[in-house]
């Protein structure tokens, strides 16, 4: 049976945060195969830890990995904050917990500033061409994205954030089209 | 003109960089003549690589002129930001 990874940081550090997010990258990293899996695992845990820092308000993040069997691997990134919804609420958009979802799957940011909100509409397209899923947890809304159009659910409210991803241990994007991905092309 | 190299390595002890809230205490809190060297930096996030744009652009500094030592993966992230960073807002 494999370890399970539990990585919990502070989110209030700046260089804790960063520190941490680090130390479960290494944890993890060893667990998956593929010649760009680095790039790949750490697009996503980076991602979403900034989306944490960034958005959720609040003072711990748990960062979670758990090898599922052979092929298969769970990694969750979970926050107690104000949620998705609030976030937006906040920002000044009238939006329900699974209308804030939908905006930030389309890559809509609550910055006014710039052209931002790339994070969660990118790691959904990369987990699309991983064939892996996605899930979003927030308030009282759920949204799994997979091979098709994102699934959306009410469900009973909670409090912050949680996004599971569940990975295939091999993980290979080609460079070109990762990297289109990242540029909003895909 | 002096200039000072910011070893971003040694600032936050890690090879990895996720959040815009680091791009931005690293740049505010340097010199207009200092320069951002990324030696031992392996990974960014795509976030953390568009604050430091933004910081860079909103300070007026030449991109070419004050970041130095990215290695290959980095070089080819700020591209793809850089990229998008022009493309449309979404609607």
């Amino acid at each position: 049976m494999e370890d399970q990874e539990k990585t919990i940081i502070k989110i209030a550090d700046v260089a804790e945060f960063e520190y941490q997010t680090e130390q479960f990258f290494k944890q993890v990293v060893p667990h998956f195969q593929g010649s760009n899996r680095e790039n790949i695992l750490n697009y996503l845990i980076a991602e979403l830890g900034d989306n944490i820092k960034q958005h959720s308000q609040s003072k711990k993040a748990v960062l979670d990995f758990s090898p599922r069997n052979q092929e298969l691997a769970d990694l969750i990134i979970s926050d107690g904050g104000i949620g998705i919804g609030s976030s937006f609420r906040k920002a000044g958009l009238d939006v329900n917990d699974q209308e804030a979802i939908k905006l930030a799957l389309r890559g809509r940011s609550t910055k006014k500033e710039g052209n931002r909100g790339w994070g969660l509409r990118t790691v959904a397209a990369i987990v699309l061409k991983l064939k892996a899923s996605l899930e979003i947890s927030s308030g009282n809304a759920r949204a799994i994205v997979e091979a098709n159009k994102p699934i959306f659910m009410k469900v009973p409210n909670r409090k912050g954030t949680t996004i599971s991803l569940v990975l295939p241990k091999k993980i290979e994007i080609p460079d070109k089209i990762f990297y289109d991905i990242l540029e909003g092309e895909k | 003109m002096s200039n000072h190299t910011i070893q971003i390595k040694e600032v936050y002890q890690t090879s990895h960089l996720a959040t815009r809230e680091a791009a931005k205490e690293i740049v505010q809190q340097a010199d207009s003549d200092d320069v951002f060297d990324f030696a031992g930096i392996q990974f960014t996030s795509s976030s953390f690589v568009d604050e430091f744009l933004t910081q860079i652009e909103d300070r007026n500094l030449d991109f070419n002129n004050v970041v130095t030592n990215l290695n290959p993966d980095l070089a080819r992230l700020f591209q793809a930001v850089a990229k998008r960073r022009r493309s449309p807002v979404r609607a």
